[in-house]
This record gives C-alpha cells, structure tokens and sequence, in this order.
C-alpha cells in the first residue's frame, strides 16, 4: 500500500481562486465523473481520474481564459492526464491503425429504432471502438467543437471528423441489431442512397 | 445542393460547426427534401438520446462521499501554506490537567502521537476519503468479537452537541479499518460539508508518555489537521480539512463521548 500522501504541492493561490475554481470549475465535476467512469468502466480509477484532473486544473487555473468553455478546458485536461496514464503503462496501448481497420469495415447507415432505450443506447456505444465513444462522448455530451476535441484528443481536426462519421455508422448499426426488426423504425435514410 | 452533400454535411451542421452561407444551403436543401429533413432528425434524435441515457445513467453518477471528499481536496489543494506543527493549548478542555513529567517525556509524546496521527492521516485519506483501503472495513461488531478491545463501545458514540456552531454534525459511518497494519475504530462524520474522522486505536505504549486529554494539534500539508488525545490506553485522532475552529467543535463535541466509551462508563 501506498504511504499517505501527507505533502502535496501547494497552489499557490488565494481564497479568491478557490472561489471562483469553485463557481466555475467544481460545477462540472459530475459530469466530468460521468466521463471518467464511462472511459475507465471502473469506479476507483474514474475517482482517481477526475481527482487528478482537478487537482491539475486547480493548478493550471489562472492559464483557464475566463468565459470559454470550462467544461470542454476540464475535459480536456482529463484526457491528457488519462493519456498520460496510459503511456505510464496503466493501460493497453491505443490500437494505432483502428481509423483504418474500421474504414474498411463501416457499412452503409442503417436505420434507428424508433423508441430509443437509454440502456440500448450506452450499449451499443459501449460496443464500437473506444477511439469512436471518445469523440462521440467528446461532441454529443461535452458539446465540445471539432477543435476542441481535436486538442483534448491530440488528434488532426480531420480525425476528428472521420472518426464522428464512422463512430456514429457504427452506433447507428449496432442499435439497429439490439433493437431488433420490431423496434425498428422506418429506414430514414432510404432516400438519398 | 444534392441529397448526397447535405448528408456528407449533415456531421458539422449539426455540430454547427459550418460556415453560414453552408449551413444556409443546407437549411433551404432540408425545406424542400423530406428524407434528408426525416434523417438529419433521426441524427439529431440519436445525439439527444445519447446524452440523455448518458447523464441518466446510475453506474456513471458520482457518489455524495466523493464528491465531498473532492471539494475537500481541493479546498485543502487551494488553502495558503500552513503553519509547521506546533503545540497547543485546547481551551476546550481546560478543565483537563496535562502531566507532563519533564521536557523529555514531552518529547517523546509528541513524537508517538506524531507517528500515530500520520497513520490516521493516511486512514482518513484512503478510507473515508478514496475508500480505497488494502483491507476491507469490517463492522466495529466483528471487530469486537475478532479482536476485543472497545470497539463495540464505540458502536453506539453520539456527538455531545449536534448543533454546532457552523451546522450539524452528524456520523456517516463507524466500522474497523486497517491502514498501514494499524487497526483503528473509524468513526466518519460529516461537519461543514467535509468529511471528519475520529479514529481511535489501542496505544498502551503511548500512555505512560500522555496523560490526560489535553489534545495535541498537529497540522499536514495538504490542509489536514489533526488533534490527538489519549484515553485510557486509546489514542484518538481526529482528522479533517476542516479549518482549525471546525476541527475544535467537532473535538468538543466528540472528546466527551467517545472518552467515557473508552473508559466503559
């Protein structure tokens, strides 16, 4: 076990910043949980994840350009700390070519049920490639732009962009699967292809 | 603008990540083409309920504790440096008479409960804070029957006060941990919103070095503070990030009880 972290590094900082770290950062520390544990699908490392990631923040406040997306600077830093973490060895490599193993394998886009089940829904995004739940998380629930997304991620913008538009083929056919041919809506899609 | 560019758009239109005069082409492509309209919906339905069945989800909430433990670290993270550790006299317990048999033996006591308010220290990080501990808590019940002692002394400990000056102060949790091979009575109350732990643990050695309940202040780095007293071959520790008033109130209000749990009065 770990000897108890009795010394950490000091922020340096005023009550001024804790109150507004407090006001504008601590606000997103649930959602950014939410983030963590669905990424690390494990509760003690989510909590570590986003200690840290905040820990980190709180450090780094004053670079944070007041009135810009807070959530999206959060989320960011919890990606490079998680990044970080990964090249420590914490966890298995990131699969290097995934961009082009899937591009060979995307099929055409298929129909959405018509009654979407929140369970079916994380399912199904919890069954495509980590990569693609990244930047889907990353646009759909963090809001974040392409531009974000692509420095959160240290990925091209480009990237970005061809990694939502196959993640988001891939969804789409997995939840046509779970959701079988009775729940199955109209095939919306039928008409340009 | 073709059914095909609309939908290879459809991604940063709906991002709205595209330049106006693009976005413009594609809202007067939608007005007048029913299947991009019905799949560009079908799209925007899909990223709805994707944060919906997100934010929804129960296995991905944060936990009340971590979330105080959280906001403690971070205050304790932002606090202004503290002082180095000193000795203090608790006003509190004033009516407690410190026998102190020389500068030596002062010491001594000092450094014993040092070392044991360090070991709390780590408790209350790792167990009330991270719960994240090598050895699972058990009940102060078990832990009783395993071990003897006054744990299940311990079980029924109220506050003396309840109504403390900054709020309530209420017990979250007792049971028996281990942090680092020493076996502690952990009671985890809540004052302030921050997490408190009382931790107590059998200390026959450290008697005959401190008597009586004059506390002894200790503060860590990271904001944590500590106060130690000694009772009846027990040292209590209690721990928290609270500020040193907060720290004092919950010592007052807790010293009584658990002292006369300990004495089995």
């Amino acid at each position: 076990m770990s000897r108890p972290r009795v010394s950490c590094r000091r922020v340096g900082g005023s009550q001024d910043v804790w109150a507004e770290f407090e006001a504008e950062a601590l606000p997103h520390a649930e959602r950014l949980f939410r983030l963590a544990m669905w990424l690390e699908r494990d509760r003690q490392d989510a909590e570590d994840l986003v200690q840290e990631t905040m820990i980190q923040a709180l450090q780094s406040f004053h670079r944070y350009a007041r009135g810009t997306n807070c959530r999206a600077w959060l989320s960011s830093i919890l990606q490079h700390v998680r990044s970080n973490r990964r090249r420590a060895g914490y966890r298995r490599a990131e699969v290097a070519d995934i961009d082009d193993r899937i591009a060979e394998t995307v099929p055409f886009v298929p129909a959405v049920p018509d009654r979407l089940m929140d369970e079916d829904v994380l399912a199904a995004l919890g069954a495509i490639p980590e990569p693609y739940q990244a930047v889907i998380l990353l646009c759909d629930v963090e809001e974040m732009t392409y531009k974000e997304i692509a420095e959160a991620l240290s990925i091209p913008i480009g990237t970005v962009m061809s990694r939502l538009h196959r993640g988001r083929a891939l969804l789409r056919r997995q939840l046509a699967q779970a959701g079988g041919p009775e729940r199955r809506g109209s095939a919306a899609a039928d008409g340009a292809r | 603008m073709e059914c095909r560019d609309a939908r290879e758009l459809a991604e940063p239109f709906l991002s709205e990540q595209l330049l106006v005069e693009t976005t413009q082409e594609i809202v007067r492509h939608l007005d007048r083409c029913h299947p991009c309209r019905s799949e560009f919906e079908t799209q925007r339905r899909l990223r709805a309920a994707t944060r919906t069945a997100f934010d929804r989800s129960p296995g991905l909430q944060m936990s009340p504790a971590f979330a105080a433990a959280l906001t403690t670290r971070l205050r304790a993270e932002a606090a202004p440096p503290g002082r180095s550790r000193r000795w203090r006299t608790w006003v509190a317990a004033a009516a407690a008479v410190v026998v102190v048999a020389g500068a030596g033996v002062h010491w001594r006591a000092g450094e014993h409960l040092s070392a044991l308010a360090r070991l709390a220290l780590g408790d209350h990080q790792n167990c009330a804070m991270r719960f994240r501990l090598a050895e699972r808590p058990i009940s102060l019940e078990d832990a009783q029957r395993r071990y003897g002692g006054r744990f299940e002394a311990l079980r029924t400990v109220e506050p003396a006060l309840v109504d403390l000056p900054a709020g309530p102060l209420r017990i979250v949790e007792r049971h028996a941990c281990v942090f680092e091979g020493r076996r502690f009575a952990h009671l985890v109350l809540e004052y302030q919103g921050t997490p408190v732990s009382v931790l107590v643990t059998g200390d026959e050695a450290g008697a005959g070095w401190w008597n009586g309940t004059s506390p002894h202040l200790q503060e860590h780095a990271g904001g944590f503070r500590s106060e130690s007293f000694h009772r009846a071959g027990y040292a209590v520790v209690v721990v928290s990030a609270l500020p040193e008033a907060g720290l004092d109130d919950v010592v007052r209000a807790m010293a009584g009880p658990v002292s006369r749990a300990l004495e089995g009065a």
